[in-house]
Parts: C-alpha cells; sequence; structure tokens
C-alpha cells in the first residue's frame, strides 16, 4: 500500500467520522446563518411569504437596517448588548490568567523579582493616590483593585503558593464549615471528623518534610482537592 | 480500499463498538415502527397543541366519556404541550406540519390566522353546532378575525380585583363599591396602606398587586387604536394621564409595589408568587381572574368579593379568550371539531362552573345557582356573579388588523416602562409608543397590496366618522371595527344602530 493511498484511507475515515457533524453544522447554522443574512436585505415577512399565501420576496435593499438604526433606543440596545458581552472575553482571559498563576512561578528570581514586587507596590500606591486626589473611583472599585494588587504583590513574593491557595480557600472553608455543622448536629461523629482532620494535616507535614516546600504544596492542593474528606 | 475497511484493519477493536451501535439503532427502529403500527391501528390519532396539567388531562377524559355517550366517532386526542410556544406553532404551521388541534391564547389567534395556517371552522361550526352566537358576545372578537371563524372559546377570563374582605375589616377599611372611580382607588388605596403599615418600620403592604393600563385608559374614553383601528391614538392627555397616574401610584403614593418591593418579597412576580403574596396579606387585592379561585381554594377559606377596575367615567373589563383553533392541512378537521362542539356542551361548560378553571364559555351556564352560589364554597359567593355581570361590560384587547398585536405590545410596553422608570415622561412616552407603532402599520401595509387596499377602504370610513362626529351626527356602528369604539359609541349615545 502506497503512502498516498495509506494518507487518503485515514483521510476518508476520518471525514466519514466528521461528517454527520459537519452535515449538522452546515445544515443547522450555515445555512441558517446565510439565509438571515439574504432575508435581512428583502421585505420576508412569514405572514404573506409562506406555503399558504405565496407572495413573492422582493429585495429592499438597506430599507430594515435604516428602519432599526432609526430607533431611539437602538444605540442604547446596543450598548446593553456590548456590556454583557464584555463578559466573555473577561472570563475567557481570566481563565486563563488564573490557570497561569496556579500552574506557573511568575516571580522569577533575584533581581526580577524585586522588581515584579516594586511594580506591583507602585501599581497599588499609583491607585490609592489617584482616588486620594479626587480621580472618581467607587468605595467598591477601590477595594477591588486594592485586593487585585495586594494578591499579585503576595504571589510575587510568596510563589504560586499564594495563588493556589485562595483558589482552594473557598472549598476548603467551605468543608470545614460542614465539617463544623456536622459536628453540631452528631457529638459521636465530631470525634471521628477531628480526628481525621488532625491526620491529614499531619500527613502534609510530613509530605513537607519529606519532600520539601514543593511537595508541600503539591500536598496541600491535593487534600484541598479532595476537600479533606 | 475504502475507508470503513481501511478502519477495521487499522483499529480492529472499534470495528465491534460501531457493530453493537448498528444494531442497537437498527433493533431501536424496528420497535419504534411496531409500537406505532399498533398505536394508529384501532383509530385515528389527532395531536392537540396546549398546555398539560391535571385540569386538562381530566378534561381529556370527560371529552372521551361524552363522545361515548353521544356515541360519536371513536378517536383518540394526545396532548402536546413541548410545542405549545408561540413561534413554534408558527413555523410548524408555515412549514406544513403543525398539529391537528391548536390552543390560541392571548393574540396567537391573530397572528396565525394572518399566516393562513388556521382552518375557517364556520362550516363545521354550523353543522356542530358551535357558531358565534353560543359564545360571550365580546369573546367573539378573539375568534372571529376578518369574517373568519378561527375557533371556539374554551375559556373567557375576564380581569379583575379580588378582594382580601378580612385584611380589610381589620385595618378598618370598607369594601369598595362596584362602580369605583379613579379618585375613589387612590383615596382607598392611600388609606389601606397608611393603616396596614402604622406599626412597620419598612412598607410590608400594599394596597394592589398591580394595575392595567389598558382599562383605565379605556375608562377615559381612549384605546389603543382609532375607531377603524388604522392608526395608532396613545397621544392624547388621558393616555398620559394614565401612565401618570400609574408612576404615582408606585412610585409616590406606594400604593402598588416597584418591581423592588416584589424581589423582595418572593424574588419573582409568579402568578403562584402574587396569590401567595395576596394569601399571607400582603396586597388587599389581587389582580385575578375566575381561574384564580383554582389556586386559592388550596388552603383555608378566605372570604372573597370581586370587583372591576377602577374607572375614569366608563366603566369596562379587559377580557382574554383562550380558543381552540384547527390546522388548515389537518387531515382530520371533521374530527377535531368534535372537541369544539364539546366546548360548547354543557357537559363541558358545567364542568368549567364546578371547577372554576374560567368562565364557561356559553353564557347561561353563569346564571344558574351552582355557578352564582356553590355550595362548597360560601366564601367565594362574592366573586362569581361579579365576574358573570362584568363579562356584560367586557371588551377584548384591540388588535389592528395592520399591526401584530404582540407587535403593538411590545412596543406599547417598552415606552410605559420607559415612564415608569423615568425614562420618559409620560406625554413622551404615548407619543413614542405612537410613532412606533403607527411606523409598524405603514411597514406592513407597504409589503402587502392586500392589506393597503384594506386600509385605503377603512382610512374612508375613518374619514367619513370623523365628518359625521364633526358635524354633530350619529355614527352607522357597522362603520367601526374597534370593539372599544363599537361599545363606547353605543354607550355615549353616539351611534347609529341598525
Amino acid at each position: 500500500m502506497s503512502a498516498s493511498t495509506k494518507t487518503r484511507g485515514r483521510l476518508a475515515t476520518g471525514l466519514l467520522f466528521l461528517g454527520p457533524s459537519i452535515i449538522g453544522f452546515l445544515y443547522f447554522t450555515i445555512v441558517p446563518l446565510g439565509l438571515s443574512f439574504v432575508l435581512a436585505f428583502t421585505n420576508w415577512d412569514v405572514r404573506q411569504h409562506n406555503m399558504f399565501k405565496g407572495e413573492t420576496i422582493e429585495f429592499v435593499g438597506w430599507e430594515n437596517f435604516e428602519r432599526l438604526l432609526s430607533h431611539p433606543a437602538f444605540w442604547q440596545y446596543l450598548g446593553n448588548t456590548l456590556f454583557f458581552m464584555m463578559g466573555i472575553p473577561v472570563a475567557i482571559i481570566g481563565s486563563l490568567v488564573a490557570a497561569l498563576l496556579l500552574t506557573r512561578d511568575l516571580s522569577g528570581a533575584g533581581s526580577l523579582r524585586r522588581m515584579h514586587v516594586i511594580a506591583m507596590g507602585v501599581l497599588v500606591t499609583s491607585l490609592c493616590v489617584l482616588q486620594l486626589v479626587g480621580f472618581d473611583f467607587s468605595g467598591m472599585g477601590l477595594m477591588i483593585l486594592l485586593l487585585f494588587g495586594s494578591t499579585l504583590v503576595a504571589g510575587v513574593w510568596g510563589r504560586s503558593t499564594v495563588y493556589r491557595t485562595l483558589f482552594y480557600a473557598p472549598h476548603f472553608t467551605a468543608r470545614f464549615a460542614t465539617d463544623q455543622r456536622l459536628e453540631r448536629v452528631d457529638m459521636r461523629d465530631s470525634f471521628v471528623i477531628r480526628k481525621r482532620t488532625v491526620h491529614k494535616v499531619l500527613r502534609i507535614g510530613v509530605v513537607v518534610v519529606k519532600k520539601g516546600r514543593e511537595g508541600g504544596q503539591r500536598g496541600m492542593v491535593w487534600w484541598c482537592w479532595r476537600g479533606l474528606r | 480500499m475504502g475507508p470503513i475497511s481501511h478502519l477495521l484493519e487499522t483499529e480492529p477493536d472499534i470495528k465491534y463498538i460501531l457493530l453493537s451501535a448498528l444494531g442497537l439503532l437498527i433493533l431501536a427502529t424496528i420497535a419504534d415502527q411496531f409500537s406505532r403500527r399498533a398505536e394508529v391501528a384501532d383509530r385515528p390519532v389527532l395531536y392537540w397543541v396546549t398546555d398539560v396539567n391535571a385540569a386538562r388531562v381530566a378534561e381529556m377524559e370527560l371529552f372521551q366519556s361524552w363522545m361515548a355517550e353521544n356515541d360519536y366517532p371513536s378517536f383518540e386526542i394526545r396532548l402536546d404541550s413541548s410545542n405549545s410556544d408561540v413561534s413554534k406553532k408558527l413555523i410548524q404551521g408555515v412549514s406544513g406540519v403543525e398539529a391537528d388541534i391548536l390552543s390560541l391564547v392571548r393574540d396567537e389567534a391573530w397572528l396565525l390566522q394572518s399566516t393562513g395556517m388556521m382552518a375557517d371552522v364556520l362550516p363545521l361550526a354550523e353543522k356542530h353546532g358551535f357558531t358565534v352566537d353560543q359564545a360571550w358576545p365580546a369573546a367573539a372578537e378573539a375568534f372571529m378575525i376578518d369574517g373568519q371563524q378561527v375557533g371556539f372559546p374554551r375559556g373567557t377570563p375576564v380581569q379583575a380585583y379580588f378582594l382580601n374582605v378580612d385584611l380589610l375589616k381589620q385595618h378598618g377599611q370598607p369594601i369598595p363599591s362596584l362602580d369605583w372611580t379613579l379618585e375613589e382607588f387612590e383615596a382607598a388605596g392611600l388609606a389601606f396602606v397608611a393603616a396596614a403599615n402604622a406599626d412597620e418600620e419598612r412598607q410590608k403592604y400594599f394596597f394592589c398587586d398591580n394595575i392595567n393600563v389598558l382599562p383605565l385608559r379605556r375608562g377615559l374614553g381612549r384605546s389603543m387604536f382609532n375607531e377603524t383601528m388604522t392608526r395608532a391614538t396613545r397621544d392624547n392627555p388621558e393616555s398620559a394621564r394614565v401612565l401618570h397616574l400609574v408612576h404615582k401610584w408606585i412610585y409616590e403614593d406606594r400604593i402598588i409595589p416597584t418591581q423592588a418591593d416584589l424581589d423582595f418579597f418572593a424574588g419573582s412576580d409568579t402568578n403562584t408568587s402574587r396569590i401567595q403574596l395576596f394569601r399571607q396579606g400582603r396586597y388587599a387585592l389581587l389582580t385575578a381572574a375566575r381561574y384564580s379561585v383554582v389556586q386559592l381554594r388550596e388552603g383555608p377559606a378566605m372570604e372573597l368579593v370581586a370587583r372591576p377596575l377602577p374607572h375614569g367615567g366608563f366603566p369596562n373589563g379587559l377580557l382574554g379568550t383562550g380558543s381552540v383553533g384547527i390546522y388548515t392541512k389537518s387531515p382530520h378537521q371533521e374530527l377535531a371539531a368534535y372537541l369544539l362542539k364539546f366546548f360548547a356542551s354543557e357537559t363541558y361548560n358545567m364542568s368549567v362552573v364546578r371547577s372554576s378553571d374560567s368562565m364557561p364559555p356559553v353564557p347561561k351556564y353563569t346564571q344558574i345557582e351552582e355557578y352564582l352560589r356553590p355550595a362548597d364554597y360560601p366564601n367565594e359567593w362574592g366573586v362569581h356573579g361579579v365576574m358573570a355581570d362584568m363579562m356584560e361590560m367586557a371588551i377584548p384587547v384591540c388588535a389592528s388588523p395592520f399591526v401584530l398585536p404582540s407587535a403593538a405590545n411590545r412596543i406599547e410596553a417598552e415606552f410605559r416602562l420607559g415612564v415608569l422608570a423615568d425614562v420618559y415622561t409620560s406625554e413622551e412616552g404615548v407619543a413614542l409608543a405612537d410613532k412606533f407603532i403607527n411606523r409598524e402599520i405603514e411597514l406592513n401595509i407597504s409589503k402587502n397590496p392586500q392589506l393597503a387596499a384594506k386600509h385605503a377602504r377603512l382610512l374612508a370610513d375613518q374619514a367619513e366618522i370623523n365628518r359625521l362626529r364633526a358635524a354633530g351626527e350619529l355614527v352607522p356602528i357597522e362603520l367601526i371595527t374597534n370593539p372599544f369604539h363599537r361599545r363606547y359609541y353605543v354607550v355615549q349615545g353616539w351611534a347609529k344602530l341598525p
């Protein structure tokens, strides 16, 4: 069997599997999208142009768009839509940044690390100064910026342990709260829960001693992920 | 070398998975086909797109026993609630694959009839006796469209206020009269919220849950459209006054809750939550129709009376109609007509009398003792008779043939809410609503030559009406197509009746 025949065979196999998806995508997404685009330039109206009425569809140029743009609230609606869409890139970029913070040490070493700390410090200080000189930040906005800046500074200083701890802290505290509730509900189980919790903290300590700080971090993250079960 | 043989050579394990999947699909197809054959073999199956609940299932059981008792042809009706959204009805209808029978709620009858997908059931109605004269006269507007009968009502709810009698007594407030004005409504509302919230840090109690601007505007002699429904006519001081009053009652007098109040109460504004809040005494008055009684019967009995909405000189009521129509491409139109015949029957109307699920579609059943004073519910005796009387002054929502009701209502709501949110003044709100609805009318006319011809003809009628009114002469009632104006002209003595 020649190489080209083999490649064609693999391509055909791939297409066979992808075929239903491609056909579905074309039929249910691309064709309606294209038709919508075409219909936007016509006088199509489902009440007149259907199997019962049979009126002919006519091309009307930009008329539909002119009508849309002349609506007094059009720009407000557009602005509202864009405002709501702002969440999409923020979520994507935010997720990426969170992933990077959790997986890499971005602080560098030596002078680079000091430079990062200084840069973040300057950022936070600048924000405070802007607020003090009357820049129109709301109290909540300033608080969020300070929290964000402080987190970054702490992250540069304390490396990814800080980010991981912050990331898993809600889960950890939630579990802790649940344990507390359980203790209240059933005193008989409380000893077991406490014993288990102490045992797991001790396990983390043992890992730190045995495998150093990085090992301890990984162990802590893992135990947090397990929800200290 | 084909792709399948290539795949099987390179990935030998996958062939078992693929073959298993194929075998399962073949078996499922065979089983599906056999089950369908078994289902349709004995008698025809008709599909009815409607909401499905316990009441509807009971209704179907009653229908089947009524069919058997009368020795009518045997067929099965299957309820389909998954396609009851209006957009699904529309798309499936114009695609030729709609169910045989359709429930038409709110303004759906006008929309679906305008596409040509609803059958004109007039010949079947004459044959089976569910003609327009069987139903409430006011309800006819909702299923007689452009001279075609698109169905028959299965319920005719009229909007009213239900009053919590014990709560009003508790705060020393009188029961309003049946014919109360806007000023009396406002005074009663202010007195109630002052008395009910006297010991509260934050206002907890409101006079009513909501108020509908449409009957208020009609009460001041104004309608959404002119006499021939060729143009929107909200741009006038009376319509602006209504919006101003509603704004005042919500934000200044605080007799009606704001959206923030509603969120604070329940986190939602569903019918169920409104009824629960009414039960708890948060509202003295509940916007309701007779079907609300069904939910109010659950739990401890409440002493209830019904009252029409207050008016500014012209008492009226807002009528909503839930009709049932037949799809024009249904191969079972003759059989489907039996369901419409059932809605006009004594069996069905008496079941509605007992269940209080709505107003009986045939008026004579509201004049019997069982309707007026249900033996098991003496606490409701102040409701049913008032609701029946209100049907006499009820007027359906005006639906111009030149603009879809859904479009007109959307525009109206947009600017009404804009006024309530202080984006527009009352005067701006009504002017802008008129402007955009009229623009929609012009657009529809420009796209449809038949509609344009009809519009031109009715504009000539409108000019004649205006001339007669200016001259102080009576206007022939047949010139007026707007149901509100037809009634208003008669009451004012401006109409020349045939």
